[in-house]
């Protein structure tokens, strides 16, 4: 226990630390996931053992269902620009031996989610469901409107703790909001969530 | 310590329809789901968690 508590440090805890603990529920988002998925990215390790302990310890998993259409594009972006060995996908995407292969790539991501939920106690929110929310969180804290999606669907569900790896949710109110991130980005994120309050 | 609302959903309301939709899981012994994992996973090259064209997370 620090000498001074500090309730915006307390509201940003690392997933992949020693002592973290998993809450009753969460709202994850795309970051983590993808991370998770993709064996090859660089915090993929903190991601998998995190949604393993998810699973485990029966925390109810609550996302929103633009996660899924982001993790789509993940997916499909990087499967083209890994057959065409371009970076912009602007054109490759109308390429149709790019798009088979990328579709390929797309029925696999989509089995492995399906059968990553099949795990979890999860809970989906759809989009129209917190989309009239979104304006209002863009303007009070200058989110952008998929971010702000995520958050309606946080405050909406009436979860208090969000797991994400995107420091730009620092901005949402310590009582609203303990963020969940992993320790290559608790200082950033912290720093951001101070930032946000001292402002 | 994660931080959590009280418990006080009012019947009818969007949080209660929230709640009972959730969906528990399938596969709910350790071992199953430890397969799920070690099974599941994509190898696409280092790179590839972009959502946005600018942003990376």
């Amino acid at each position: 226990m620090p000498a001074r508590y500090d309730r915006r440090r307390a509201t940003v805890v690392a997933f992949d630390g020693l002592r973290w603990e998993s809450p009753e529920a969460v709202v994850i988002n795309t970051s983590v996931v993808a991370e998770a998925l993709l064996r090859r990215e660089p915090e993929h390790a903190a991601c998998d053992e995190l949604l393993r302990r998810l699973a485990h310890e029966r925390t109810r998993v609550v996302f929103n269902r633009l996660l899924e259409a982001e993790l789509w594009e993940v997916v499909f972006n990087h499967a083209l620009r890994t057959h065409t060995g371009q970076p912009d996908v602007r054109h490759s995407r109308f390429r149709q031996d790019a798009r088979r292969a990328a579709a390929a790539k797309l029925d696999e991501a989509i089995c492995a989610w399906n059968e990553m939920l099949a795990a979890l106690d999860w809970q989906c929110v759809e989009l129209d469901e917190v989309a009239d929310a979104v304006p209002d969180l863009m303007c009070a804290y200058g989110l952008q409107s998929y971010d702000a999606v995520h958050a309606a669907t946080l405050l909406r569900s009436g979860v208090t703790d969000m797991v994400s790896r995107d420091a730009g949710f620092a901005v949402l109110l310590p009582e609203d909001a303990t963020l969940h991130t992993t320790r290559r980005r608790l200082s950033r994120t912290r720093a951001r969530r101070r930032d946000a309050c001292a402002g | 310590m994660p931080t959590r609302r009280p418990d006080n959903v009012r019947r009818g309301s969007l949080a209660e329809k929230l709640r009972e939709r959730t969906v528990k899981a399938k596969v709910t012994d350790p071992e199953e789901q430890k397969k799920i994992f070690d099974r599941i996973g994509l190898d696409l090259p280092p790179g590839a968690n972009t959502v946005r064209r600018r942003t990376r997370y």
